[in-house]
């Protein structure tokens, strides 16, 4: 036999074995095994069950073709839509339910991300060599929510909509562009440094923000000591104070301190409110002259403070600031340290302190920065930053193990320690926690550039208010920026009480009086309202505007029905009594001459204060104007309600004024 | 039906009688290359014809047909690592049957026109693999593609316009897609099938004018000796492949796209030396004088070198100089190729195999 | 001895072409299992479509898939919307009873079945489960007798 005849049946039958080993390679695929186990599970839980379990073996895939998406992911999940696998382990378990998400409709990785078109893990949940768009973290899951949705998801997404409202609050849009908003300036105009604060202050203050009010958003640029100091000669430029004498009393000035509540928007040694800086030092910071102009005027400094015009007399101004000047000293300063910084300052050099300020950026928060404007984009353009590509991504001199390797992965560490990936690069430290750094993150990975077919979205979320008061009313409003605190028809802050219908609620005399020396309604809160100086022409104006248009058809309606009730009767009042303090325990949480809870408004001048309207509508739904109430619906009939509003109302002081 | 194998042309040692040779093992086998590069060719076009009933050549469908393939394809991924391991072997197995070919000089008389003919199927087999590379659409399709349409660009005077035609267009998108899928899919395989009988039907009758006297009694039968033999090889290099497509994937890359550019981009592996060459200097001289002298002595070898002696076994020591001179043009060409796909890095720059690279 | 060698030799032989049969049925065995796909491009021949309580008394016609559900009291049934003529979606007839086909006039009776008009085939009836979500589950692959109802 020739060589070739003993060696063919040798080598035929060694293809027909690799003939079987290809076969076996194809037909034993991975998703095989979750489905086998998956069977198992379902008839386990269908014994009894008098039909027999059907269950078909093979891939299940969700095609759409407006979405361009194919995901075979049914194939190994298999529970999704049947509730009994509900605490299944996973891949099993029943997806949850998030109102109408038909992922039948909508596939799974528009939301998710990985790779649909796959049908084994690795491959499926990504990164792989040639599929880098892995499975969003849990923590960046909400991402998706806005493509669909739109970008008003306080209450559905959470978590995006507050790395949506830090983006904006701290001045991100500042360098960066993000869809299509303009550039928001967040931080004081820099105009008249030198006139404003000590050049030792702005020193220390450049070298590290959060040493001196550590709820600054303004972020550490880490600069070396020479650095902060030619930035600070460069923004100390012209001349300095006029050196006038502010002379007041301290101790009437402590007093009207105390009075206004300064501490509901500033902080003294760390207590106090959020919106104002730290004032326990500032005067190692600011010139006295300065703090004169800022108590008296702070819009004429900067438009867009959110400081109210109190309206003090001039020499309620001096007694202030000659406290403050005392009182708010910085006791841990050195006064060898502050010399030397001072004198570091005045030999810095003012064109090198510019070309800092340029490169740092300063002018994406600070306006009126003196010879410096505009200057393009410092930062990279973030409206598609979300689908950027892994490769244009530089994780510097940090080893990323492959799978780590993906675009949230890189934009977390960044936004956490922005200079994190190596030496030279600019974006300066937020000191974010890591809380507010993955909010950020999902809502930058929000930002796909891209849209879904019109069919697919349904914006949901409350649109922001465009309400601006006009006339009399609004210019009232500017002055004493009522609006940072309070809301009116959904536009404000939500320090203190909704206003929008206030005109409905209060009484003319009471809310006038309130109006002049407000004083405590919840015994709970902290916060308290300032004092201003309100005078009578603007307090006539608020109530007028207030009784005519922030009131509702609700409680007016009422005026008729109250009418007839009778609510001084006496027999009625004793009756109220009774279902107040034995059947509905109201004193649990309100207040009369001292007695009782705390949790709710004081109710003891009542009767002074709201209107009966309002009192009945009130206890007729208390939820319907704060859905937050805490007050507990005890569906209230008609006769009690008239009982507990005609002893609500009659309750007076004990305490003479 | 009887057949001469063609180790019976020589058997009667007249191309060799009086001349010592070089190896008595090598003396003057094939290693039945010819054979197993028309056995890759029919695996080719089979697993080829089965690809394309699950392939679009659109722009926006060609890789989700590829994952479709590698994912829910019952022998998707088999047929699919069977067809690109078997282009990447025929490509050098096609090199190897020429230099086999060259070492035992039987491109002498007359077989002059065979080795043209060889040669041109060793470059229908280049446009074919090209016009296959570009196919799944991923990113060292697109931008393999990008390098070479521009080499063939740099050709003067019609270059712009060659590049054009290939790509249908200034851009690689759907146009460059339709041809290329047309070249491969129907053209090569035309042109291939075409010349490959040719090529076979001329070495029978090559045979019969060198050896007039072939018409002895020296006759082996086709059945089975014949078939035996061929089946073998056919079934040697068919368990070749089947090995490869189960241990190895074929690879794939991330999805064509046009704005990020891989750090650096090459060509594919049988182009790579094409590419270092062309980083050596002009792409007039480099990419276009050269190459194509280089392809025209190739082609004209028979013409050019007419010895008389030494031809039918390997090596034999009096064509020592054409045996150099050949060896030297293949280390040279395998050599670049080597260069190009180990150690080059970004810019093209020179890198130990060893060195990372920067990643931007 | 010859003779053993020659018994061997065929013996051999056989295996080989034996082997080669089977390697070369076998890859076209497989090429012919490839062709059929597992995986279709087209919208789902089992679909869901909304729970049971959504559907009232009487005929629904569900547009997105060109089906009718009828519900009698607890008693769902589900029946193609698409004639068997050439294919035009037809419409229910309250006041008449009956399916019409807006094309070429055929018509349906409520069970069906073609009453007047070219259409050759009587209108299939799918059949209805209910999914483990509670929806229900129509399956276009699955044609049953016009009698077949769920019920829920």
């Amino acid at each position: 036999m020739s060589f070739f005849q003993r060696i063919f049946p040798i080598l035929a039958l060694l293809s027909f074995l690799l003939l079987i080993g290809l076969v076996w390679k194809d037909y034993d695929r991975p998703y095989l095994e979750y489905q086998r186990k998956f069977k198992a599970l379902l008839d386990q839980k269908s014994t009894g069950s008098s039909k027999p379990v059907e269950f078909g073996f093979g891939y299940r895939q969700r095609w759409s073709k407006e979405l361009g998406r194919v995901d075979r992911c049914e194939t190994c999940h298999l529970g999704l839509d049947d509730p009994r696998f509900k605490d299944a382990p996973q891949p099993f378990t029943t997806h949850p339910v998030i109102a109408e998400h038909a992922y039948e409709k909508f596939g799974c990785t528009e939301c998710h991300g990985g790779q649909g078109m796959a049908t084994t893990v690795e491959d499926a949940h990504g990164p792989t060599e040639n599929w880098n768009k892995a499975l969003y973290h849990d923590n960046f899951m909400e991402n998706s929510c806005s493509l669909c949705h739109g970008e008003y998801l306080q209450a559905q997404a959470p978590v995006l909509f507050r790395g949506q409202t830090m983006f904006f609050e701290y001045g991100c849009r500042g360098c960066h562009k993000a869809d299509g908003k303009a550039r928001t300036v967040t931080g004081p105009p820099l105009d008249e440094m030198s006139k404003r604060v000590k050049s030792d202050w702005l020193y220390r203050w450049l070298m590290g923000p959060k040493d001196y009010w550590p709820q600054t958003k303004m972020p550490d640029a880490k600069f070396t000591s020479q650095e902060a100091a030619d930035v600070s000669a460069f923004l100390l430029q012209g001349p300095g104070p006029k050196g006038q004498a502010i002379s007041g009393d301290a101790g009437p000035g402590k007093t009207t301190l105390l009075e206004s509540r300064c501490t509901t928007c500033h902080t003294i040694e760390g207590k106090g409110g959020k919106t104002g800086p730290e004032l326990s030092k500032v005067a190692s910071k600011a010139y006295p002259e300065r703090l004169f102009k800022v108590v008296k005027d702070p819009h004429a400094l900067w438009s867009d403070s959110k400081m109210p015009i109190f309206g003090f007399a001039d020499k309620d101004i001096n007694d202030i600031v000659t406290f403050m000047s005392q009182e708010y000293m910085d006791l841990d300063l050195n006064e060898n340290e502050a010399a030397r910084q001072a004198q570091l300052v005045a030999s810095g050099s003012k064109e090198r302190g510019k070309e800092l300020a340029v490169k740092q950026g300063c002018v994406g928060c600070h306006s009126k920065i003196e010879g410096v404007k505009e200057i393009g984009e410092l930062g990279p353009d973030m409206s598609t930053f979300g689908v950027v590509h892994i490769s244009l991504l530089d994780f510097g001199d940090i080893k990323v193990p492959f799978k780590e390797r993906t675009v949230p992965n890189w934009i977390y560490n960044k936004i956490k320690s922005p200079r994190l990936f190596k030496e030279g690069l600019k974006m300066p430290d937020y000191y974010f926690s890591a809380e507010e750094a993955t909010a950020i993150t999902t809502y930058t990975l929000s930002l796909k550039g891209k849209e879904v077919p019109a069919s697919y979205t349904l914006p949901l979320g409350e649109r922001p208010s465009d309400y601006a008061p006009q006339g009399a009313f609004g210019k009232i409003v500017d002055k004493y920026r009522c609006l940072v605190c309070h809301k009116i028809n959904g536009k404000g802050g939500e320090v203190a009480n909704d206003l929008s219908q206030e005109g409905s609620r209060v009484q003319e005399a009471w809310i006038k009086k309130f109006m002049k020396a407000p004083d405590t309604i919840r015994p709970m809160l902290e916060e308290r309202m300032p004092p201003f100086k309100i005078l009578d022409p603007e307090n006539d104006a608020i109530f007028a505007y207030c009784r005519t248009t922030l009131v509702t058809d609700k409680v007016e309606d009422l005026t008729g029905p109250v009418d007839k009730m009778a609510l001084g009767d006496p027999q009625i009042i004793r009756d109220g009594e009774k279902l107040y303090f034995e059947k509905y325990g109201c004193n649990a949480c309100h207040q009369i001459n001292q007695k009782g809870g705390l949790v709710g408004p004081d109710l003891t001048e009542t009767g002074k204060r709201l209107r009966p309207e309002w009192v009945v509508y009130y206890l007729h739904d208390p939820k319907a104007f704060v859905k937050r109430s805490v007050e507990p619906v005890y569906a209230l009939t008609d006769k009690e309600i008239q009982a507990l509003t005609a002893f609500v109302l009659s309750s007076r002081s004990s305490v003479t004024h | 039906m009887a057949l001469h194998t063609r180790n019976e042309t020589f058997e009667n040692g007249s191309a060799t009688s009086g001349i010592p040779v070089v190896s008595k093992w090598l003396e003057d086998k094939t290693f039945g290359l010819g054979l197993i590069n028309i056995s890759l060719f029919v695996i080719l076009n089979v697993t080829g014809i089965l690809l394309m009933f699950y392939y679009a050549a659109d722009t926006d469908r060609a890789y989700q047909d590829i994952k479709d393939l590698q994912f829910v394809i019952t022998f998707g991924a088999i047929f699919r690592n069977m067809h690109r391991w078997s282009a990447y072997a025929m490509i050098a197995l096609v090199f190897l049957h020429m230099s086999r070919v060259f070492y035992m000089a039987e491109y002498r008389r007359p077989r002059q026109l065979n080795w043209v003919i060889g040669w041109c199927l060793f470059l229908c087999t280049l446009i074919a693999s090209l016009t296959g590379y570009l196919l799944p659409w991923d990113q060292k399709a697109y931008w393999g593609m990008t390098i070479m349409s521009n080499v063939m660009a740099s050709a003067p005077i019609i270059g712009e316009k060659l590049k054009y035609v290939v790509l249908g267009g200034s851009e690689i998108g759907q146009n460059a897609l339709s041809r290329a899928f047309d070249l491969h899919v129907k053209v090569m395989p035309l042109i291939m099938s075409f010349l490959i009988a040719l090529h076979v039907i001329r070495n029978r009758t090559d045979d019969l004018i060198a050896n007039p006297q072939l018409h002895g009694d020296a006759e082996v039968s086709v059945w089975p000796n014949i078939i035996c033999r061929e089946l073998s090889k056919f079934f040697i290099i068919l368990i070749i492949i089947m090995v490869a497509a189960i241990l190895f994937g074929a690879p794939l890359e991330e999805e064509a796209n046009p704005s990020v550019t891989p750090i650096p981009a090459k060509a594919p592996w049988f182009f790579l030396g094409l590419q270092e060459l062309l980083s050596w200097g002009a792409p007039f001289w480099f990419a276009i004088v050269i190459p194509n002298m280089v392809l025209l002595f190739a082609f004209l070898v028979p013409y050019i070198e007419r010895g008389q002696t030494g031809g039918g076994v390997w090596l034999h020591p009096s064509r020592r100089l054409q045996n150099i001179l050949f060896t030297a043009f293949v280390t040279v060409a395998i050599g670049l190729i080597i260069l190009g796909a180990f150690f080059r890095g970004p810019a093209w720059r020179f890198y130990w195999p060893w060195e990372s690279w920067p990643l931007h | 001895m010859s003779a053993d060698k020659f018994t061997r030799r065929n013996f051999l032989a056989g295996v080989g072409w034996l082997a080669t049969l089977g390697t070369f049925g076998g890859l076209t065995a497989a090429s012919a299992r490839y062709l059929f796909p597992n995986v279709l491009y087209e919208p789902p021949l089992e679909f869901k479509i909304a729970l049971p309580e959504e559907y009232p008394e009487g005929v629904t016609f569900v547009a997105a898939k060109r089906i009718f559900v009828i519900r009698e009291q607890n008693l769902i049934k589900v029946v193609s919307g698409v004639c068997t003529h050439i294919g035009c979606t037809i419409r229910w007839s309250d006041e008449r009873n009956r399916f019409e086909c807006p094309c070429h006039g055929t018509m349906f009776s409520a069970n069906g079945a073609v009453t007047a008009g070219p259409a050759p085939k009587p209108l299939p009836w799918y059949e209805v489960s209910l999914a483990p979500d509670g929806r229900l589950l129509v399956n276009e692959r699955q044609i049953v007798p016009f009698q077949q109802a769920l019920t829920v």
